[in-house]
């Protein structure tokens, strides 16, 4: 991997505006613009190394399942921190995931530092973004510089064939079923934050889903409504409910880029899981894959795979690596680099000084994970050493493209820079 | 291992044009109000007809058409489910935005709630159109109410909107018949909200 200087597209702004793509800037903390997408540079891989990336990815994605199941069949939920009814909806929706509960998507964050070596830093399973960037804005600029070369990125049409899967397979099990929501099968709805970056995302997955045969509707998760039958307050204890969207129409399948854990812990949240558990409401992603947005998965993937080339070693205790090492702090439950450290520990897990770095933020309070600090992609810019990180996209069940953030500091964060990149000569 | 992973992709053909599109719609048309396309009703709530059904705010309007003992142990009936199973209000301001008349009731334990007036009864023999086994329907008389949105209801039926055309006497309203026999859909009540507050916690997501 080779980061390379190159003036950007005069005009880009506006060109990737037509796209849709209006989140393209950010600020930073003091308010002032912050590049968010960044064509200033890109990264050139050889087709060896996006071949390396593609079978790693498949492999890291079989290892998950495998540590999903065995987790599921040893009932070894302590780490991930779920009540017991969130275990048992996690349990039977497992037990689906070939009927109701497909994956559509999931982005495996890799270290590939040059040498040789690929290493999982985690996996987001369950509301992975930066999607649209990967698929169509990428696309777009190397159509604009580089049209003969290739790019590792057929998302857009592995998305479309996917959500056509998984349309025609709720459809046949709708019909196995007998249920008398057919008049739905259809219908996908899909909600997401008023956040321009979610927002975004969810619309370019909505014309996905278009394209593949479902019809969309997208609504934020205040719009979702929870109907029930019967005389309102004093209703018998035998009255059932589904959800609505803001035209009071059943939801019946629901693409959420909120993560489930948030809206487990919502009002609705007994509702979604009562509704998930008796298969009223289906869901992108399904309640399994909560198990594997966890961080608390790297440790399980560690200790059914000790010493795996692709993983770092990780631990639920400090004390486990056994010797002086450079470690990550990670939040269980973490999103967006948020409450992420590195510090050097001794043998017996104790800090050997002050950590090098510490991103801070919301989150931690379920826990953390420790995991061996590997290092990135890293290059030498006038402003200074950039670190990356490659997002590697899971599709089904296949890896299906890459997107690349750089981020000046060794913790990849919010405002890290999408870089576009390409292989081949 | 697949080398070739250049690909033409309708999907940027089509943004490149500048068709980007956010929001979209549902087509309407699969969603029927009548009741039997709701999420997981059951069947026997599909509606399968419209019946009249003749609502009496005194006995007397009903003694001029039926036999007046059987008026008299209809609404005996019907306020008597009336009192068990009024929708329910904490204050009287919940109970006026649904309904425009509302009455308070004290609890023994020295509360109050709010609920709206029985404003007629219906019942069930007498308006026989062969559904149920006795020839009536699955339940006798029963407490009818008039709500804001101008629908007459049951305990936790919709019935239809009543007919003002009659000068006293009963009150007629048209009536949807399910196939379990009942009259009148069942009421959904939608409360929105409950999803949305954790996230504004936290932010984006990942």
């Amino acid at each position: 991997m080779e980061r390379i200087a190159l003036t950007p597209r005069a005009g880009w702004p506006a060109a990737v505006e037509d796209l849709g793509f209006d989140w393209h800037t950010t600020t930073d903390e003091r308010g002032a613009p912050q590049a968010y997408w960044d064509e200033s540079a890109y990264w050139q891989l050889t087709s060896d190394e996006v071949d390396n990336i593609e079978a790693a990815t498949g492999e890291l994605h079989a290892l998950c399942l495998d540590a999903a199941a065995h987790v599921i069949a040893e009932k070894d939920f302590g780490l991930f921190g779920l009540s017991p009814s969130q275990a048992e909806l996690v349990t039977t929706s497992w037990a689906r995931r070939n009927e109701d509960d497909l994956t559509l998507y999931g982005r495996f964050d890799l270290a590939v530092p040059g040498d040789g070596s690929i290493k999982m830093l985690e996996y987001n399973a369950d509301t992975p973004t930066g999607l649209f960037e990967a698929a169509v804005v990428q696309w777009q600029w190397l159509q604009d510089r580089f049209p003969d070369r290739d790019q590792f990125n057929s998302l857009h049409e592995a998305l479309v064939a996917r959500l056509q899967d998984i349309r025609l397979r709720w459809q046949a099990q709708d019909v196995a079923l007998d249920t008398n929501r057919r008049t739905e099968l259809n219908h996908l709805h899909l909600t997401a934050a008023a956040i321009p970056e979610d927002t975004g995302t969810v619309g370019y997955l909505a014309e996905t889903a278009l394209e593949a045969g479902f019809a969309a509707k997208i609504l934020s998760p205040e719009q979702i409504g929870w109907a029930e039958t019967g005389a309102p307050v004093n209703r018998g204890a035998e009255s059932t409910g589904w959800f609505v969207d803001q035209d009071d129409q059943p939801i019946t399948g629901l693409f959420k880029l909120q993560p489930w854990e948030w809206l487990l812990a919502d009002t609705f949240g007994d509702k979604l899981l009562g509704a998930a558990q008796a298969r009223h409401l289906r869901l992108i992603e399904p309640a399994w894959k909560i198990l594997l947005a966890n961080k608390a998965i790297l440790p399980v993937l560690w200790r059914l795979n000790p010493g795996h080339a692709l993983l770092a070693e990780a631990h639920a205790d400090r004390l486990a690596f056994a010797r002086p090492l450079r470690v990550v702090a990670k939040p269980r439950r973490g999103r967006e680099g948020a409450n992420v450290s590195i510090a050097d520990i001794d043998a017996n897990g104790d800090l050997t000084g002050p950590p090098l770095a510490d991103s801070g933020g919301p989150y931690g309070a379920d826990g953390y994970i420790y995991q061996e600090c590997v290092p990135l992609a890293s290059a030498r810019t006038e402003a200074g050493d950039v670190h990356a990180v490659v997002g590697s996209w899971i599709i089904g069940d296949e890896p299906r493209g890459i997107g690349i953030r750089e981020s000046a500091g060794l913790i990849t964060g919010n405002t890290s820079r999408f870089v576009p990149h390409c292989f081949g000569d | 291992m697949n080398k070739l992973r250049m690909k033409k992709s309708r999907y940027v053909a089509s943004v490149l044009r500048g068709a980007s599109i956010l929001v979209l719609a549902l087509p309407v048309a699969a969603c029927d109000r009548g009741g039997q396309t709701w999420g997981e009703m059951p069947a026997s709530e599909k509606t399968v007809g419209e019946q009249d059904v003749k609502v009496f705010s005194a006995v007397e309007d009903c003694a001029a058409e039926a036999d007046a003992a059987a008026c008299e142990a209809a609404r005996t009936t019907a306020l008597a489910e009336h009192r068990e199973k009024a929708p329910r209000f904490g204050t009287p301001e919940q109970c006026k935005e649904n309904y425009p008349n509302c009455e308070e009731v004290r609890t023994s334990s020295g509360g109050s709630f709010f609920m709206p007036a029985m404003m007629g009864f219906m019942m069930g023999r007498m308006l026989s159109g062969g559904f149920g086994a006795g020839g009536g329907y699955g339940r006798a008389a029963q407490p009818v109410y008039y709500g804001r949105d101008g629908y007459a209801s049951t305990t936790d039926r919709r019935l239809g909107v009543p007919n003002t055309g009659t000068p006293g006497g009963a009150t007629t309203v048209r009536a949807p018949v399910t196939a379990g026999g009942d009259i009148g859909t069942r009421a959904a009540t939608v409360s929105r909200g409950g999803f949305g507050a954790t996230s504004s916690r936290f932010g984006a997501t990942s």
